[in-house]
């Protein structure tokens, strides 16, 4: 073989190499996310105010709420959508008004003990009384299924 | 030095009490405004109380138990929470698990929700059991349930059935 034939095989290598190696720093940077939700970046640590009662059994904690207050006229809104410390789950979640079937938001996963607080609605709201349905979809972080879900029904007054 | 020394604290004394009253709120008697002062609230919507829920519907041959709990409750205000059956899985939200069998064909199973009280809840085709109640709480508390399969002659064994259901939870006028 030939010099020149040397130094095409070399810088061939090479090449391939540096392919290979700039593959696995890419897959390395960008872990597979699960596909059925993406974990919500504005998901902070939370910690109710209450000391929560000591509960040894299984299962999914859902958070309930009395009356919710929203703001006249107003995209962003305050609420505290809250995955409890104890679960072993990530939860998303949806608000619906009323009885429609497209949601004016839609959380990412909440990991256990964190919050979102702040929300941008679809769209700003009139005046008026609601019912505010949370639907509350829990994730198993491992295989990334499904599991037992909750509607969570509140008033909504919105003024 | 001394001197300057002393001047120069004479004059930063001199410039704080000046700062006093032009720091000072005014109000000036002729204006025709009224005085007011601007109170902002920032309402939080945190969660009031907790719900635990079974995170899957589990079965076994001679029935399961399954618990749901309240915790955190306080201040319902003459209310209580209910927790009832706003869906599952299955078509037209029937008590329906699913599953293949070895051959790969789809298998279905009915299965019963029996309340402490003895109260069956099931669905046989036609009806829903959508909106029925499974427990209620004015505080603190667990309410435990049996989860049964309808063992009929047609449903294959050996198959694994699973299942999901969503629980509606809310605040309602206690009765």
């Amino acid at each position: 073989m030939t010099m020149k034939k040397h130094i095409l095989i070399c810088v061939g290598i090479v090449m391939v190499l540096l392919v290979g190696a700039t593959g696995v720093l890419w897959g390395m940077s960008h872990p597979m996310q699960n596909t059925a939700y993406a974990a919500d970046p504005n998901a902070q640590a939370w910690s109710p105010s209450a000391e929560l009662a000591t509960q040894e059994s299984t299962g999914i904690h859902i958070p309930g709420y009395g009356e919710i207050f929203f703001p006249e006229g107003e995209q962003d809104v305050s609420i505290t959508l809250y995955n409890p410390q104890k679960n072993d789950c990530i939860l998303v979640y949806s608000l619906y008004l009323n009885d429609e079937t497209e949601p004016i938001y839609t959380s990412g996963g909440i990991e256990p003990g964190k919050a979102v607080q702040q929300i941008s609605l679809s769209h700003a709201l009139e005046a008026g009384e609601y019912t505010l349905k949370l639907h509350i979809t829990p994730y198993d972080p491992q295989t990334g299924s499904m599991l037992n879900q909750a509607d969570v029904s509140a008033p909504l007054l919105v003024g | 030095m001394k001197k300057t020394i002393a001047s120069l604290l004479a004059a930063s004394l001199c410039l704080t009490l000046l700062a006093a009253p032009v720091s000072a709120a005014t109000y000036d008697q002729d204006s025709t405004e009224t005085p007011s002062t601007a109170i902002t609230f920032d309402y939080k919507n945190d969660p009031t109380y907790t719900v635990t829920i079974p995170d899957a519907v589990t079965l076994e041959k001679d029935g399961a138990e399954m618990q749901i709990e309240a915790s955190d409750v306080a201040n319902l205000d003459g209310k209580k929470i209910s927790v009832t059956i706003a869906g599952t899985q299955y078509f037209r939200n029937q008590l329906v698990l699913e599953g293949k069998t070895e051959e790969g064909r789809n298998a279905t199973m009915r299965y019963q929700v029996v309340k402490g009280d003895g109260t069956v809840i099931e669905t046989t085709g036609q009806d829903t059991a959508t909106g029925t109640e499974l427990a209620s709480f004015t505080d603190n508390g667990t309410a435990t349930l049996e989860v049964r399969p309808v063992l009929a002659f047609n449903v294959p064994s050996g198959v694994v059935y699973t299942g999901s259901m969503t629980y509606g939870i809310s605040l309602v006028d206690a009765q």
